[in-house]
């Protein structure tokens, strides 16, 4: 019996700026081998005249896999719509969906903490419903968090039943070069976030985690700061894009990273990149789920005694960034390949 | 307290913010709006308006923060909550929008959240039945504060229109038949295009306003009936004044193109689109059931659910509003003398105070330099604030006394305002807290003074005192009425005998160690509005030739005086509270032609030399100085006869010219003083219900 690959389609926002559109290029690069893949998307966008993600569009070209735009019917046997949250703002889709699988990576938190929706998932999920026949269609959580929302979310929503969540988590490939940790940590701080609201904590988590005493304090993409005036002589405060990340990484042997207290990373992407660069992260213990034995859980507050603790002693400095980085390595396209090739045989798709 | 943020562009939807501000206020839930909000190029009037209710909120103690037309959260207004929310994380934060989908609801929400690190209270509007009129989450709420409305004899027809309309053909003719209807009066609001159009045709009887002159609520106070025509309900401030005449059992009627207000369920009448069919519908079915139209209106379920009260209780404040309790102080009688120092204007209204059957419940406004002069007089005083060049701009004194204005006075005073401009604080203050307001205006103006715009504002005054002019021929009537009441010259009549003469004599010859035969008295005026340096110097030198000759010039509080007026021995500077006495006693008073020095001198047997004032915003001092030298009764100098000016005094000091002055005032036959009849023209207005 001759094994054909599977027929994986993307159906995908191709203009998402960040996470989505990195996480769907190096999946696409993972599978090219082990499957027939159609990348497709709408014209019609919530991000309007925005050119497709220069990262995605480099791989695809690559790969030489074209964009296929507002194709009326995708069919295939397994379709991967990616980030439903594209559709908030559409009641219908651009495409018809016929497929034996149906999987939706979340990327997307469904909750915020305290319940509040991150956006209207049913809304979102109904189009997506209402425009696909297939046999399955399944939510994939892309952390244990995102899981937990997603749990959480149709938890209280049983008219959505129908949605079965994946056991395993659809995790973002992480293909970066890891850089060996330092081996004289000095008290070096920074962080680096999208320059929303959303990623910052009060002034005085922010306080608490960049105080006068350090050597340096660098903020990279805190345009929010800089509009509300919110300066400290000990303070760089960069704007978003001001400089290479691996520049502003080279500034700091500590990632300090706490948001607003009504966001939580569905994954953590910054967290990532600061580990593969050698750098230790210390994060929010609500952050820590998705990067177990990665970063250091703590409280503002205990940030400056975990600080001194590391740079009084190199080695365990040394030894946190390797074993975060070995974690991280897990999630490498290997890995993901079996994940996909687990889904396409076991339930029979490209039989 | 409450804060009130917009979701986005707040500039633009500093309408929707204030009248949601004044509706909180009046319900006894103050409320602010953060200052830095306020546009840069805003238009004079909206400086009133928002005056009230701005505040630097980084500095106010609030203990709520509202966010209107929340559907949409700018950035700018995300940066401002994570600043106010600092160090306020007790502070709860509504949200009130109109949210057409939920994901608008959830990003929204999620943008507030983000911002203030907490979650937000969320309240949909159309869910609780509030909707808006025009599609932006700014609450349409009906005002608590709206007095009971009278069946008005001749009801207010407020027409709202736009420019265009008036350009169609016969408009204007229409326009102006209307403004002589026995069967009801008529306001015009207007876009400045309509204002130009009934200005350039003359109609000026016609009272009209530009769509932001006058708050809605201030609006909805003067208007029974409310008719809109033009293509739709032009704007935010002019659906709230809908809804205000609505709440206050007025009639709307919705003539415009696409019958927003009906559209919404509204109870306002399906009215007729053309201006030529207003007139014979009101007559014909409107005002013959005018009250039940209204009472309806009142009590319909949509005007219901837009009270206030109804929001006020989802968002959970019942219990902590202090309703205002305006008629719990006994009304008073306040005086507000103004227009430069206004001196005069209040040495004016004090003669018409004391007259007044009691003194308990008299109030005076007035400027610093007035309160000094009013104070020993036994009247209670408050300052407010003149004009200034180190104010940034030309208003500002008049929005800060606004605010005074709004603070110092209760629906049922009666406010006495004795000036020649009526400011906006005036008549603002007037129409939005519905006092009694009396202007004791001029009766002698300049040539075209009279058809200036500020004439208009004299309807807002329920009643005009003018004191008459001393000779007929200054007793012009300028504008007619049953509100306007003529009542003889205010003047103080204060005659010093002999022996006071002598004694006050002795006395300023020991104060200014100088023997003197002859005593001159120099009152120009305080130089601001006129400079009298040429005539001052002029004066001085000349009497400074002669020795035997006391000079004394009258220097008024914040007078501008000319350098160098002192180097002449015999001549000096004084301040005085009894000038009048001052002038009894000098052989020669070289005076301004100023109502009230006029008039006193007349009416004391006090011999003058006149030179009146010439300016543009001062009455006709020519025409009163020309009046009495006419008669014999003084002598008159222009300001730019300085050499005859000489002359005249070396008439008096030389020549008994100031006998024969007084032989003449001591057989003129003059009007009795008006004091007693103003006096109890204002006591009948207080006491009137």
């Amino acid at each position: 019996m001759l094994h054909q690959k599977p027929r994986i389609a993307y159906c995908i926002d191709p203009r998402f700026p960040g996470g989505t559109s990195a996480a769907v290029a190096s999946e696409v690069r993972a599978i090219s081998g082990i499957a027939q893949i159609e990348i497709h998307a709408a014209t019609r966008s919530m991000f309007g005249d925005r050119p497709p993600h220069a990262g995605l569009v480099k791989a695809l070209s690559e790969l030489g896999l074209p964009i296929q735009w507002d194709a009326p019917v995708i069919q295939a046997d397994m379709v991967l719509l990616h980030n439903p949250s594209f559709l908030k703002f559409a009641s219908d889709m651009a495409h018809r969906i016929v497929c034996r699988k149906l999987y939706v990576v979340a990327h997307e938190n469904f909750e915020r903490p305290g319940g509040g929706e991150s956006f209207d998932v049913a809304g979102c999920l109904n189009v997506i419903d209402r425009a696909t026949i297939a046999l399955e269609k399944t939510l994939a959580p892309v952390s244990d968090h995102n899981r937990r929302t997603i749990h959480d979310w149709l938890g209280a929503r049983p008219s959505h039943a129908r949605w079965t969540v994946l056991d395993d988590n659809w995790f973002n490939i992480l293909d970066m070069d890891m850089v060996t940790p330092t081996g004289h940590p000095a008290d070096r701080r920074g962080r680096l976030s999208r320059p929303g609201l959303e990623k910052f904590p009060s002034t005085e988590t922010l306080d608490a985690c960049f105080p006068p005493h350090a050597r340096a304090n660098v903020l990279l993409g805190a345009d929010p700061l800089m509009a509300l005036d919110l300066v400290r002589p000990h303070w760089t405060l960069l704007k978003f894009g001001a400089m290479d990340v691996t520049q502003f990484f080279d500034m700091i042997d500590f990632m300090i990273y706490f948001t607003a207290p009504t966001l939580r990373e569905s994954y953590g992407r910054v967290i990532a990149e600061a580990i593969a660069a050698g750098k230790l992260v210390l994060t929010d213990r609500a952050n820590q789920g998705n990067f177990e034995g990665a970063v250091i859980g703590c409280a503002p507050q205990e940030v400056d005694g975990i600080v001194k603790a590391m740079i009084a002693d190199p080695e365990i400095y040394a030894r946190q960034v390797t074993r975060a980085q070995n974690v991280l390595a897990q999630n490498n396209a290997d890995r993901f390949r079996a994940l996909v090739l687990a889904h396409t045989r076991t339930r029979g798709v490209a039989a | 307290m409450i804060l009130l943020l917009a979701g986005s562009d707040p500039g633009s939807n500093l309408d929707g913010l204030l009248h949601f501000a004044e509706q909180l206020d009046l319900a006894g839930f103050p409320a602010v709006i953060d200052e830095t909000v306020f546009p840069t190029d805003a238009a004079r009037s909206l400086y009133y308006d928002a005056a009230p209710y701005l505040a630097n909120a980084d500095e106010t103690a609030f203990d709520h923060i509202f966010i209107l037309a929340a559907e949409a959260v700018s950035e700018e207004t995300a940066l401002r909550l994570r600043q106010l929310s600092t160090h306020r994380a007790e502070i709860p934060v509504t949200m009130l929008g109109h949210f057409d989908s939920h994901q608008s609801r959830v990003g929204a929400t999620a943008k507030v959240a983000y911002a203030l690190g907490r979650e937000p209270r969320v309240i949909d509007l159309e869910a609780i039945g509030t909707e808006p009129l025009r599609g932006n989450g700014f609450p349409l709420v009906a005002s608590v504060g709206l007095p009971h409305r009278d069946e008005a004899p001749r009801p207010e027809v407020v027409l709202i229109a736009p420019g265009d309309l008036f350009q169609e053909p016969l408009a204007l003719s229409l326009l102006g038949a209307m403004a002589q209807l026995r069967s009801m009066s008529t306001t015009i609001v207007t876009n400045a295009k309509g204002r130009d159009v009934l200005r350039d045709a003359g109609l000026s009887d016609i009272r009209a306003f530009g769509f932001s002159e006058m708050t809605p609520h201030a609006l909805a106070r003067l208007a029974d009936i409310a008719v809109f025509l033009g293509e739709t309900i032009p704007g935010e401030r002019m659906s709230h004044f809908a809804l205000q005449v609505m709440a206050s059992a007025g009639v709307v009627i919705d003539g415009t193109g696409d019958g927003s207000l009906l559209a919404s369920g509204a109870p306002a009448l399906l009215g007729p689109k053309s201006l030529g069919a207003v007139v014979p519908y009101l007559e014909q079915s409107v005002l013959p059931n005018r009250a039940r139209i209204g009472q309806e209106a009142k009590q319909s379920t949509w005007l219901e659910r837009r009270s206030l009260n109804v929001l006020i209780r989802e968002v959970g404040l019942n219990g902590t509003g202090k309703k205002n309790s305006p008629t719990a102080a006994p009304s008073r009688t306040v005086f507000l003398p103004t227009n430069g120092l206004g001196l005069g204007h209040a040495q004016r209204c004090a003669l018409i105070a004391a007259e007044l059957p009691t003194q308990d419940d008299i109030l005076f406004l007035a400027s610093h330099a007035c309160t000094s002069l009013l104070a020993p007089k036994g009247f209670a005083a408050r300052p407010m604030i003149g004009r200034s060049n180190l104010h940034e701009l030309d208003t500002a004194h008049d929005v800060a006394n606004y605010l005074r204005l709004r603070q110092e006075l209760r629906p049922g005073d009666t406010l006495v305002f004795d000036g020649g401009y009526v400011f906006d604080s005036i008549y603002r203050t007037i129409l939005e807290k519905g006092l009694k307001g009396i202007w004791i205006r001029r009766g002698l103006w300049r040539p075209g003074q009279a058809r200036s715009a500020n004439l208009k504002r004299e309807t807002a005054f329920g009643q005009v005192i003018v004191p008459d002019e001393a000779f007929e021929e200054n007793r012009a009537q300028v504008t007619f009425g049953p509100a306007i009441r003529n009542v003889g010259p205010i003047v103080e009549v204060s005659r010093l005998s002999n022996t006071q003469v002598d004694a006050t004599r002795a006395n300023l010859a020991r104060r200014f160690r100088q023997d003197f035969k002859q005593l001159v008295v120099t009152m120009l005026g305080s130089g601001v509005a006129v400079d009298r340096t040429a005539q001052l110097q002029a004066i001085s030198n000349f009497i400074g030739m002669r020795p035997d000759v006391l000079h004394l010039v009258v220097i008024w509080p914040g007078a501008r005086v000319p350098a160098g007026l002192g180097a002449q021995p015999n001549t000096h500077l004084v301040r005085t509270r009894s000038s009048l006495a001052l002038a009894q006693c000098a052989d020669l008073t070289i005076s301004a032609a100023g109502y009230n020095s006029f008039h006193e001198f007349l009416y004391n047997g006090v011999p003058a030399i006149f030179v009146p004032q010439i300016a543009p915003i001062m009455d006709d001092q020519e025409a009163r100085a020309n009046a009495a030298a006419d008669r014999g009764l003084a002598v008159a100098v222009m300001p730019e006869e300085i050499l005859r000016l000489e002359r005249e005094i070396a008439g008096f000091l030389d020549n008994g010219r100031g006998a024969d002055i007084r032989q003449a005032l001591a057989k003129v036959k003059l009007p009795e003083p008006g004091n007693k009849d103003a006096a109890r023209l204002i006591s009948e207005v207080s006491h009137a219900r």
